[in-house]
C-alpha cells in the first residue's frame, strides 16, 4: 500500500494560466444582477400582501353572511332541522 | 489583501487542488474561477484570523465537494432515466483520469488509484489529497480541516485502510 501512496508523492503541480480577467468579468456581471435574497424578500412581501387581502375579503364575506343570517333568524330563537 | 494579490499567490494551488478532487481540467478551471468569485464576495469578512492560505484552501475544498455532489446527483438522475427506458443499468465508473502532472509510465497505475480515491468518504478523501497530493504538513491540514493533529492522523489511517480495501476489491473484480 505504501508504494502505491508513494506514487501520489510523484504527482507534479500542473501549471495554470491567468484566468483573472474572466473572474473580474464574472464579478462585474454578478454586481449587475439583483441579489437573490432581495428577490426572495420582494416575493415574500408580495405574497404577504396578497394573503392579507384575501384574508380581509374572506372575513368581510363571513361577517356579511353572519349579519344576513341574523336578520333571517333572531339570535334567541333556536331551531333544528327536525322542526 | 486584494483579490489580485490573493489570485497571484494561490491560483496554481487552487487549480491543482480542484483538479485532484474533480479530476477534470475544464471543471477544475471552472471551480478555480468560482473560488475567487466567492473569495471576492467574502473578502470584506475575512479578518485574517486564519491565514489566507487556510481560508482559500477551505473555500476550494467546499466548492469542489459541492461540485462533485451536484455532478453525482445529476448523473444519478440521468442513469435513472436510462434504467427506466432500458430496464437495466448500472452507475458507470467515472471516466479514466490521466493526471497531467505525472510521467507516462505511472499514468495507468495512478489512474486506478484516483478511481479508488473517488470512492473514499469526503473527509478521508480530503485528508489523503491534502497530505499526499498537496504535500501539506499535518499541522496545516489539521488547521484547514478544523481537526486536532491526532484526529487527522487517525482519519488518514482510516483513509489508507479503506483505500487498500477498495483497491483489493477492484482487483478481485477484474
Amino acid at each position: 500500500m505504501e508504494d502505491k501512496l508513494e506514487l501520489l508523492d510523484r504527482v507534479q503541480r500542473v501549471p495554470h494560466g491567468n484566468s483573472l480577467p474572466e473572474i473580474m468579468h464574472r464579478i462585474a456581471q454578478r454586481g449587475q444582477r439583483m441579489p437573490k435574497h432581495y428577490l426572495l424578500a420582494a416575493a415574500t412581501l408580495l405574497l404577504l400582501l396578497l394573503s392579507a387581502d384575501v384574508l380581509a375579503a374572506f372575513k368581510q364575506k363571513r361577517e356579511q353572511g353572519r349579519k344576513n343570517l341574523e336578520t333571517l333568524l333572531p339570535m334567541n330563537q333556536s331551531w333544528s332541522y327536525d322542526e | 489583501m486584494t483579490l489580485e494579490e490573493l489570485y497571484h499567490k494561490f491560483h496554481v494551488q487552487v487549480y491543482n487542488l480542484a483538479l485532484h478532487y474533480v479530476q477534470h481540467p475544464e471543471d477544475a478551471e471552472e471551480i478555480t474561477q468560482d473560488v475567487f468569485v466567492k473569495a471576492h464576495a467574502k473578502l470584506s469578512t475575512f479578518r485574517g484570523e486564519a491565514d489566507a492560505g487556510t481560508w482559500i484552501y477551505r473555500i476550494t475544498i467546499n466548492t469542489s465537494l459541492d461540485y462533485l455532489r451536484a455532478r453525482k446527483s445529476g448523473r444519478s438522475a440521468f442513469w435513472l432515466r436510462v434504467v427506466s427506458i432500458q430496464g437495466k443499468g448500472k452507475d458507470p465508473e467515472p471516466a479514466t483520469f490521466l493526471h497531467p502532472g505525472i510521467t507516462m509510465e505511472h499514468k495507468e497505475a495512478l489512474s486506478a488509484l484516483f478511481q479508488a480515491i473517488n470512492k473514499l468518504p469526503e473527509r478521508q478523501r480530503s485528508a489523503l489529497i491534502l497530505l499526499k497530493l498537496e504535500g501539506l504538513s499535518t499541522a496545516e491540514v489539521a488547521r484547514i480541516m478544523n481537526l486536532s493533529t491526532k484526529a487527522l492522523e487517525s482519519l488518514f489511517q482510516r483513509a489508507k485502510t479503506q483505500l487498500k480495501s477498495i483497491l483489493d476489491q477492484s482487483k478481485e473484480n477484474e
